[in-house]
């Protein structure tokens, strides 16, 4: 009885403990830049071009089929093709220039992309003025999920030095309103649970999210974090609106398994201001 | 000082005892301790086995009693001392339910960040606050509480958790001076010596304090580097922040079960402390206030009564009736009165030191076999009747109280939470052998017992 008591205890404070992440830098030696023909073209480049030089990285392009390419180039006819090139190519980080208006036909199916390729997606849809730009203040938004730890991986690695970077840990108000629904018919909620399970949540995100910054104590930058409740989508622009922000980060991937949220599927389209990687 | 309860012992003790009988259990008595001590039988069953033999043994001697008339107990029943069975179930129930509230993990964590990450703090505040719980709590729910935070958090701080559960084992034990329902003996010598919860208290506390406190520097020149201030800033705040990472609400299933369970306790206390002055209550022992705080903590988390009922050391309540059955038999048989002589020749030997002596004996004795029965046997030896025991005088219930409880520092197997601190290490790997611990639990009980002796000493002058 003892031993199992002392196992039980033991579990206990060692879930209380805040999760030690592990939070490498990704080396990022090969890097995938898809230019389509649109004004952010040549940010796209510069910005690979930046990449490569902080990096050591080798770059490699591909255009769409009809477009003056360079001679080294790799052209292709859809974007399935795109895929499969990419996978080929094995790239750690893939940069996409994409029309900053919505409803013009998109020469790169996004979708199909972020479903189809392992790697993270930097979607540019407008020029930038200086291509280090988006590394200098970034916005990581976190649905709190735990398996999203590779995700720092590449926010840690792109930040420059004395870079900003705010991980905002939105729980989602609606998903909780419909467990709430769910669970009203099966009796098995009440206000005081839905309270506790509000609770719950606010204090693993809060764990989680100071996880991070421990992790990060040699960081050349200082991350910051902010929990919210509410619709992710709105608290995320709000927060754009501010302008302070170079980048916007988002969860895609789940440990290899192509997963996304629908506020995540959604900023990815909306956001168009700001460069959006896709991780 | 012994002889007025030696001559009320022998009313007793059964007339006309012969010699052989008298040596024949005796000679049961040390080898049912003996065994016990050899831990190669479950304690409770050769304690039933050992008291249905002694049974049946005093029935074909014509021993045991059988009053006249229609409306007695059978003799075995009275025998049993039920206000302490009583107040061990009561105690069980409450701690189990409030402990699965996740108040005392609150309250450890807490106490951990606290600490700053800083070994030496950490050992002090974990230290006290070990005291503290098995004041409040059994000592082996009270260790292994601290004990897992603290294979925990010096796994993270990157600390040796040797130092820090060696001391935290020795300090339940002086946590289980603190108060009446601290430890066992104290619940059997308090409930025969009659000694109220807060005056109880009032003569624990300042000793505690000062035992506390002597076992801190004691342990800083024992453990030395391994428990040491941390100088640089650097690790200073990197342990800070890793300690500050602890979530203590992680711990806590529910906020209305824990503060009801913080409510709970604080009256629990405070309801053992005032019995004395609330009426009705007052003409009840402090059992029936155990039973209450355990009915009031089953009223409401009536979702784990299940689970804290069986969570009852039942086989620790068995124990007790068949250890108050043999000790029962014993008296009747004349071998407590045989070793009240004994003792009384002992105590008499020390003179204005008696009481001291007998401490010190207690404690030997403690540390190598379970200090419960003999807690139990001296309480009976001393007080057969409520006459006799309010003849004795305090000290020398105080020496039993603290040689029972010290006792248990000195070696690994010397009490329930020595061997849990040990089963801890164990488990994770950590290697101790009884001659080290003993090389260290004796440094601690020896300067314990001495601060005890001189404590004693002051005790004779002033109660």
């Amino acid at each position: 009885m003892r031993e199992r008591a002392l196992q039980e205890f033991e579990s206990l404070f060692e879930r209380a403990a805040i999760p030690v992440l592990d939070i490498r830098h990704v080396p990022l030696g090969r890097l995938a830049v898809v230019v389509t023909g649109t004004p952010a073209d040549e940010s796209v480049v510069a910005v690979a071009s930046t990449l490569a030089e902080r990096f050591g990285s080798t770059c490699t392009r591909y255009v769409p089929a009809g477009q003056d390419a360079p001679d080294e180039a790799t052209v292709f006819h859809s974007t399935a093709e795109l895929i499969g090139q990419l996978r080929l190519g094995r790239a750690d980080l893939v940069l996409v220039s994409l029309p900053s208006e919505s409803g013009t036909d998109e020469p790169v199916d996004l979708d199909d992309l972020v479903f189809g390729v392992a790697a993270p997606i930097l979607v540019l849809r407008k020029r930038l003025l200086d291509p280090r730009s988006p590394f200098h203040s970034i916005l990581h938004s976190l649905n709190g999920n735990f398996r999203q730890t590779r995700n720092f991986s590449y926010p840690f690695s792109l930040a420059l030095p004395e870079a900003r970077l705010l991980l905002l840990h939105t729980i989602d108000q609606d998903e909780i309103s419909d467990v709430r629904e769910a669970l009203r018919y099966t009796g098995e909620i009440d206000a005081q649970a839905e309270e506790q399970l509000l609770d719950e949540l606010r204090r693993h995100g809060e764990r989680y999210l100071r996880g991070v910054v421990e992790a990060a104590r040699d960081e050349p930058f200082v991350p910051h974090y902010r929990l919210e409740v509410g619709p992710v989508v709105a608290t995320v622009k709000q927060e754009l609106e501010s302008g302070r922000y170079g980048l916007l980060v988002i969860g895609r991937h789940a440990e290899g398994l192509s997963e996304i949220s629908a506020a995540e599927y959604q900023l990815m389209h909306i956001v168009r201001d700001v460069p959006v990687l896709a991780l | 000082m012994l002889t007025a309860w030696l001559v009320l012992a022998e009313t007793t003790a059964h007339a006309s005892v012969a010699p052989y009988k008298t040596w024949t259990f005796a000679a049961l008595l040390v080898l049912t301790l003996a065994l016990l001590a050899s831990e190669k039988v479950h304690k409770t069953v050769l304690v039933l086995l050992s008291a249905l033999f002694c049974l049946l043994l005093a029935e074909a001697w014509h021993l045991l009693p059988h009053p006249e008339g229609d409306h007695h107990l059978p003799v075995y029943i009275s025998m049993i001392e039920w206000e302490v069975i009583g107040i061990v179930i009561g105690a069980t129930v409450f701690v189990e339910i409030a402990a699965r509230s996740g108040l005392f993990t609150w309250i450890s964590i807490k106490v951990l960040k606290a600490s700053g990450g800083d070994p030496f703090r950490l050992l002090i505040l974990f230290s006290i606050l070990t005291a503290i719980f098995s004041a409040f709590l059994d000592n082996i729910t009270a260790m292994i509480i601290i004990g897992s935070l603290t294979i925990v958090s010096c796994r993270k701080l990157e600390f040796d958790p040797k130092p820090f559960l060696i001391t935290e084992g020795i300090m339940t034990n002086v946590g289980g001076l603190l108060t009446l329902i601290s430890s066992i003996p104290n619940i059997i010598i308090g409930k025969t010596a009659d000694i109220s919860y807060m005056s109880f208290v009032f003569v624990a506390v300042p000793y505690t304090i000062v035992a506390i406190a002597v076992s801190m520097i004691v342990a800083r020149m024992i453990f030395g580097r391994a428990v040491s201030p941390i100088r640089d800033p650097e690790a200073r705040a990197r342990n800070q922040a890793l300690v500050a990472a602890f979530d203590e609400w992680e711990t806590v299933d529910s906020k209305w079960y824990f503060y009801s369970s913080a409510v709970a306790v604080v009256l629990v206390i405070l309801g053992f402390a005032l019995k004395a002055q609330i009426p009705i209550l007052n003409q009840f022992g402090i059992e029936v206030v155990a039973m209450m705080a355990a009915a009031i903590m089953m009223l409401l988390h009536a979702r784990d009564v299940e689970h804290a009922l069986d969570d009852v050391e039942w086989s620790l309540v068995f124990f007790f009736v068949g250890l108050f059955i043999i000790i029962g038999v014993m008296a009747t048989a004349g071998v407590l009165l045989e070793i009240g002589r004994v003792l009384s020749w002992v105590t008499a030997a020390g003179g204005a030191y008696g009481a001291v002596v007998l401490m010190w004996l207690t404690a030997i004795f403690s540390s190598v076999t379970d200090n419960i029965p003999l807690a139990a046997m001296l309480a009976k030896i001393f007080g057969p009747t409520a006459q006799a025991a309010a003849e004795v005088p305090a000290a020398q219930w105080w020496a039993v109280v603290f040689g029972a409880n010290l006792g248990g520092n000195i070696t690994p197997i010397g009490s329930a939470s020595t061997v849990v601190a040990v089963t801890i290490m164990k488990k994770n790997k950590l290697k101790i052998t009884f001659l080290e611990f003993v090389r260290i639990g004796a440094i601690f009980a020896l300067v314990q017992l001495v601060l005890a002796s001189g404590y004693l000493l002051i005790l004779q002058r002033v109660l």
